[in-house]
């Protein structure tokens, strides 16, 4: 029976964002790893393009390789996919860990961060775990499993310029949909559009627009990420040791000195930190009126039945598939 | 957008119209690129995101339009990207036919030899730095008629190749300027196919006329096929494996020296290399920027013009970061 998830979240615009989420099987509610949280700090090795081509010799790049290929001609390879998870659960369960979160007295689903709120923030956890989130999004969007690295570097690029952006079981999933949506698009030349992606990924099409534009406002619009730190990523990725938005990379620094490059004038840059500032006051009514009035009984239920819909056709039709 | 005055409406996009417009701040021209998003199932079209993200990466060169900026403002309620290139007054294809089109009227040899440098230059930096063009046509390169510069814009098409993906889309190039591997269903290009448009810009330079002016991929390899004879498997290894090959019309190739009758030797020899069948014999940009066809060319005005440009831009980084 396939069961329909909806995740349930008052938007940063004041109405809720919700939209369905179709499971091939029944998923139970995010479980943090419970692997020990690792010290190692991430950082994206040398600045300097290889000149060698895409790859470097050896069997830890054939290896490395072999992970970015697309399995069966149909989609990510499930090992990537467990690694990707095994990490983000890693740093989820860390950013827990270092007392980010504290329960909401609204009830034990809903845990409300210590920091700022974001778009990215949700009422409470999404019940499927990551690794049947990545899955289901790798089967249904096809996209290059790139995408799903690149994401990756996104969330830590964004967790080392803003610790309030660092992966939780609030926003997680968003980041990684979002940042998965925006790589696609850069990347691949078939790809599915953003309600597409907002079906597949549990959200509606007016937020997976706002995820979008936001992060490609929080990037900069750099979305371009060098082989050299793909590869870096990937490294960590099969060692274990993929810490995101620790540690003082140079791509954070080279964050900055782009910024100064970027030719943004004063009077834009003004006008982005209003536009900040806006942002997080909004949040901070939505985030008052949600702890006052939310109750466990008044939250809709996150499961329901749908005999009809029992085709494994996916989301959405083939309009949706752009270019 | 206060920032800036428009002037007046130069040209329409499918995402959206290009403006002339004025720095209110410093008074300099610009170019406005007004990116709608108003299609709710798209977001931001893929387009103006590779656009903004290559061109962050490429406008280091004088031979790249530059991105000053991207503003990110909201129009009727509804959320709107503005794309601040630098100004250029007029495009290749106006150029070209300001004096009389056709070819009874002929560009002076210098000036086709020098545009074609510079287009081959910025080719050039587009491939050193990974990316693919895709697009390459006489719309699609900028000219400021004052200092005779030639610079490459319009990278919506663009993609990187420096990272594994899947495969590549067909559906590339204008017509009249697209690789024989696109045309007969090569999934895995690269480099040589943006080649391959240098040359049919080249011949149009000099003819005052497109070369290959195809209404359809059929007809279009015809074109191809009629000039530079039809291709087999001695002079392209693989071409009769490509998806849709199928038994052509057979042709010799045709002496180009009786097609341009007013090019010298060396820039037939240097077109014919830019039209290899086999993508792995055709000319690369680096190859092509050292051909003895360039060798009377004033290398050293627009080198220098180049370096003076990024010597200015680092002086302007430099000074910023110090601040």
């Amino acid at each position: 029976m396939v069961k329909e998830v909806h995740f349930s979240r008052e938007s940063l615009f004041g109405r809720s964002a919700s939209g369905p989420i179709h499971t091939e099987t029944d998923t139970s509610d995010y479980q943090p790893s419970t692997s020990a949280p690792t010290n190692k700090s991430f950082s994206y090795g040398s600045r300097a393009r290889r000149s060698s081509g895409i790859i470097d010799s050896g069997s830890e790049a054939e290896e490395l390789f072999a992970l970015l290929q697309v399995a069966d001609g149909t989609g990510t390879s499930p090992r990537l996919l467990k690694l990707i998870a095994t990490a983000l659960e890693t740093n989820v369960e860390k950013n827990e860990l270092q007392e980010r979160f504290t329960s909401s007295t609204v009830g034990s689903q809903h845990m409300m961060p210590t920091g700022k709120l974001t778009v990215f923030h949700g009422l409470r956890p999404p019940p499927i775990a990551l690794q049947s989130y990545l899955e289901r999004v790798a089967k249904y969007t096809k996209c290059s499993p790139m995408c799903f690295v690149m994401a990756l570097f996104y969330m830590d690029l964004l967790g080392q310029r803003d610790p309030d952006m660092l992966p939780t079981p609030l926003n997680v999933h968003r980041l990684l949909l979002a940042g998965t949506l925006l790589a696609a698009k850069l990347t691949d030349d078939h790809y599915f559009n953003n309600a597409f992606y907002g079906r597949v990924g549990g959200v509606s099409a007016p937020e997976i627009n706002r995820l979008e534009l936001e992060l490609l406002r929080l990037l900069d619009y750099r979305l371009h990420v060098p082989w050299e730190e793909l590869r870096c990523v990937l490294k960590q990725l099969v060692a274990g040791s993929l810490v995101i938005g620790q540690g003082e990379s140079w791509s954070a620094s080279l964050g900055r000195k782009r910024r100064s490059q970027s030719g943004h004038s004063q009077s834009s840059e003004k006008r982005s930190s209003q536009r900040r500032s806006s942002i997080d006051s909004s949040v901070g009514g939505v985030s008052a009126s949600v702890s006052a009035s939310a109750t466990p009984s008044a939250t809709q239920s996150l499961y329901h039945d749908d005999d009809d819909d029992d085709d494994d056709d996916g989301p959405g039709t083939a309009e949706q598939r752009r270019r | 957008m206060d920032a800036y005055e428009k002037i007046e409406k130069i040209g329409e996009g499918t995402y959206g119209k290009v403006y002339k417009a004025r720095d209110v701040n410093t008074g300099k021209l610009v170019a406005l690129k007004k990116c709608r998003l108003e299609m709710e199932e798209e977001g931001v079209p893929s387009t103006t995101l590779r656009e903004i993200s290559l061109l962050q990466m490429l406008s280091e060169s004088n031979h790249i339009v530059k991105l000053l900026c991207v503003e990110h403002t909201e129009e009727n309620n509804k959320p709107c990207l503005y794309l601040v290139f630098e100004y250029l007054q007029t495009d290749m294809k106006k150029w070209m036919d300001r004096n009389g089109k056709g070819p009874a009227h002929p560009l002076p040899p210098q000036q086709v030899k020098s545009m074609v440098y510079q287009l081959i230059k910025g080719v050039a930096y587009c491939h050193m730095h990974g990316v693919l063009h895709r697009d390459l046509k006489p719309q699609n390169l900028l000219v400021d008629d004052e200092k005779m510069c030639l610079k490459v814009a319009d990278l919506g098409l663009g993609r990187h190749f420096s990272v594994p993906l899947k495969s590549y889309t067909h559906e590339i190039v204008t017509l009249w300027y697209r690789a024989p591997e696109v045309l007969l269903g090569a999934t895995h290009y690269a480099t040589p196919v943006d080649m391959w448009s240098v040359g049919c810009i080249m011949a149009e330079l000099v003819r005052k006329a497109p070369l290959f002016p195809g209404d359809s991929e059929y007809q279009q390899l015809l074109h191809i096929f009629k000039l530079l004879g039809t291709p087999c498997e001695d002079n392209w290894p693989g071409v009769t494996k490509l998806r849709d090959w199928h038994e052509w019309p057979q042709w010799q190739a045709q002496d180009l020296r009786r097609i341009f009758p007013n090019l010298e030797e060396a820039g037939i020899e240097l077109m014919q290399r830019m039209f290899a069948y086999d993508p792995a014999q055709r000319i690369s940009a680096k190859e092509a920027i050292n051909h003895r066809y360039f060798d009377d060319l004033d290398k050293a005005a627009v080198d220098a013009l180049e370096s003076q440009e990024v010597r200015d831009r680092m002086a302007e980084v430099a000074a910023a970061n110090a601040m």
